[in-house]
């Protein structure tokens, strides 16, 4: 419902380094609201310039729901790079979640 | 035949509880056992092994509530929906058609396995999806199928509990009838994983029901056993079910085991002399056991009934185990029993398949939907005994007695053959049913003088004088008959030793009655004779008294004469009348004389 959409960072990386997320959250449900917090530091620490990340409320957009298939929420996908990948989970664990994104030191 | 009975009985599984406010499941009598349903707005746990037929129950139970004009959602958690289509399809549902129309949704809530976990997480999204969906389409029905297999993402025993809790009483508060299906045995252990700590569920849960497949003598069977249903009566046991044609079919037996009366009148069991022994023609509605040894005599006994009965016009449904029914009609020419022209007017029908071929489910299924379509007034079952080979001993026992009691319930005349070696008035039915029947026939042999002959004995009448000797059944190219059998010292005499008997007492009788000719011959030739005599002795007493007569006529006249002449002589003026009547006649004819 709150589309924080961050446009590319001038000078960043428009090029194949550009990330593009989407993440579902339940309202204010507390691990949605971690969630948030967690992938925008993340966002902002690792890929300043890089990103793109749309939120999608499930209770309020059921359609994007079905369509992704989202049955657990906080779910993050992200949509490119290649290849997709699906990460649950309030994205505390920092090390697994730079780990599934291919993002190292 | 009697619609009325069989509306009330179909109509028992719609009967509503007051306390409690039911959906029916639409399910071939299910709704029986529930008594009534699902209940209305509340979530049902299904649970039981792999393959005891848990999505299939409860897709049905969207599929009967779409056809009816409730909208459901199916949420597969295992299958894919393509997969979910097409076993529906082998069923004949097509569910794609009510999908289109807006009754139907399946929804494949596959979790991609390549996820990663990077934290605490919830099952929003699943609500929202729920939630969202039965809104859009006003869903009365909802089925969440396998959601062992979605809470296994939690990988934490005591996690999958809290929140299988959290979405039990989600569903509760959303008011839409529902059904959770979950791999769990009876024992409540889960299979597969080491999570399976669902028990806790069946306090939770307001309608718990377990599903199991039993496989005994190779011949498998689904159950159904309804754990608890609160504010509800409901069947409390266990219920066979098979999954045939069309769906989950249910037979069960509480609701048809009770309040059945005698149908009013009797019918032939096809052989006067038969009836007469058993104190009168069979009632109708009742259970004839006919059993006996193979080739005693039993199917030609049943056909006998049967082609009687189609001969007064009514209807015969016979189940043959043994033979088809070609055969069967074949057979039956050599005793002279033509059971064609009964087929041909559509009186009698014959069903014939292998007991081995099915389990004893699936012939009671198919038995019980024959008498609903055919509707008879008679069935036979060709034999009953075949059951046994449809599963363990208790399958069936289970078997004859459902048959037994749903045919009494329905006012029909159900007679059985059993085949039986020897004869254990115990057990005469082979199968320990025969309590319910009403009348029991036993067949035997007898080996007399090198010959094999076969016996009837009445051994059962309810309320009837029946007679309790045994009878020679005999089999000939004109039907079934039967003959006295001679009780001597030497046992029962049957067959050309009874024959033989025959003559002898025929001999002796004719022997006996021209004796008794004789002695009447002579008795009357005697009499005869007596009375010749009697009239030639009289003829001498007429004679003699003719003849005193004469003499005394010509006494009195002689006398008469004296006294004219004494009286013309002047007697009287000398002796006075007296002397008239002494006779000095001859002394003065005397002293004339000289």
């Amino acid at each position: 419902m709150t589309p924080a959409k961050k446009p590319p960072a001038k000078g960043g990386g428009s090029r194949n380094g550009q990330f593009k997320f989407i993440l579902f959250v339940a309202g204010r449900e507390p691990n949605s609201v971690l969630a948030r917090q967690n992938l925008q530091r993340l966002c902002q620490e690792r890929l300043p310039g890089r990103h793109t990340i749309e939120i999608i409320d499930v209770f309020q957009d059921l359609d994007a729901a079905l369509k992704h298939n989202i049955l657990i929420t906080p779910t993050l996908i992200k949509v490119a790079p290649e290849p997709l990948v699906t990460i649950f989970g309030n994205l505390s664990d920092s090390s697994k979640l730079m780990a599934s994104l291919q993002l190292t030191e | 035949m009697s619609e009325k009975r069989k509306k009330r009985l179909i109509g028992k599984g719609v009967v509503v509880s007051t306390q409690l406010k039911k959906v029916a499941t639409g399910i071939h009598g299910l709704d029986t056992v529930l008594n009534g349903g699902l209940p209305a707005g509340r979530a049902t746990l299904l649970c039981g092994g792999p393959g005891t037929g848990k999505s299939v129950l409860a897709l049905e139970f969207l599929y009967r509530g779409a056809l009816m004009g409730e909208p459901g959602i199916f949420i597969t958690f295992e299958e894919g929906a393509d997969v979910v289509r097409q076993n529906a399809a082998t069923l004949g549902w097509d569910l794609a058609a009510l999908e289109r129309s807006g009754k139907l949704f399946i929804f494949e809530a596959s979790l991609n396995r390549e996820s990663v976990n990077t934290g605490d997480f919830d099952l929003s999204g699943l609500l929202s999806i729920i939630a969202g969906k039965s809104r859009r389409m006003k869903a009365q029905r909802l089925v969440l199928d396998a959601l062992d297999v979605l809470l296994r993402v939690y990988r934490d025993p005591y996690r999958e509990q809290d929140e299988l809790y959290a979405l039990h009483d989600w569903l509760s508060n959303l008011g839409v009838a529902s059904i959770i299906t979950a791999k769990m045995y009876e024992n409540g252990h889960s299979t597969g994983h080491a999570t399976g700590h669902y028990e806790f569920l069946h306090y939770v849960a307001d309608c718990v029901i377990n599903l199991e497949q039993r496989v005994q003598d190779r011949v498998t069977t689904r159950l159904l056993l309804v754990i608890k249903y609160r504010g509800s009566d409901f069947v409390r046991n266990e219920t066979p079910f098979i999954i045939i044609d069309d769906g989950v079919k249910f037979t069960p037996l509480s609701s048809i085991s009770l309040n059945f009366s005698p149908q009013p009148g009797t019918v032939s069991i096809g052989h006067a002399g038969m009836d007469a022994i058993m104190g009168g023609p069979l009632r109708r509605g009742s259970c004839i056991i006919v059993s006996g040894s193979a080739g005693a005599g039993k199917t030609t006994i049943a056909c006998s009934f049967s082609r009687a009965a189609c001969a007064h016009k009514e209807r015969v449904l016979f189940v043959s185990f043994e033979e088809s029914a070609a055969s069967l009609i074949d057979c039956m020419l050599s005793p002279g029993i033509d059971l064609r022209p009964a087929v041909k007017s559509g009186g009698l029908k014959i069903l014939s398949f292998l007991p081995e071929s099915a389990g004893a489910n699936v012939a009671l299924y198919r038995i019980l939907q024959a008498i609903d379509e055919f509707k008879p007034d008679h069935l036979v079952i060709d034999a009953v005994t075949s059951s046994l080979r449809m599963g363990a001993e208790h399958t069936a026992f289970d078997f004859a007695i459902r048959l037994v009691s749903f045919c009494k319930e329905m006012g029909i005349t159900a007679l059985l053959t059993a085949q039986l070696e020897g004869l254990g008035v115990a057990d005469i039915s082979g199968l320990n049913i025969s309590s319910l029947a009403d009348t029991v026939l036993a067949l035997r042999y007898i080996d007399v003088g090198g010959e094999m002959n076969r016996m009837l004995l009445v051994i059962k009448a309810r309320g009837r004088r029946h007679s309790n000797q045994y009878r020679e059944f005999i089999i000939t190219s004109q039907g079934v008959g039967i003959a006295d059998v001679y009780v001597g010292e030497g046992g029962v005499l049957t067959g050309s030793a009874r024959q033989e008997q025959e003559m002898k007492e025929h001999i002796a009788v004719s022997r006996r009655r021209r004796t008794i000719k004789e002695t009447e011959a002579v008795l009357a030739v005697k009499k005869a004779v007596r009375k010749a005599s009697d009239k030639a002795l009289e003829a001498e007493i007429l004679k003699k008294e003719f003849e005193l007569e004469t003499l005394n006529a010509e006494e009195s006249l002689h006398l008469s004469g004296r006294e004219t002449r004494a009286v013309l002589r002047g007697r009287e003026l000398v002796r006075g009348p007296r002397k008239v009547k002494q006779p000095p006649a001859p002394a003065k004819k005397g002293g004339l004389q000289p």
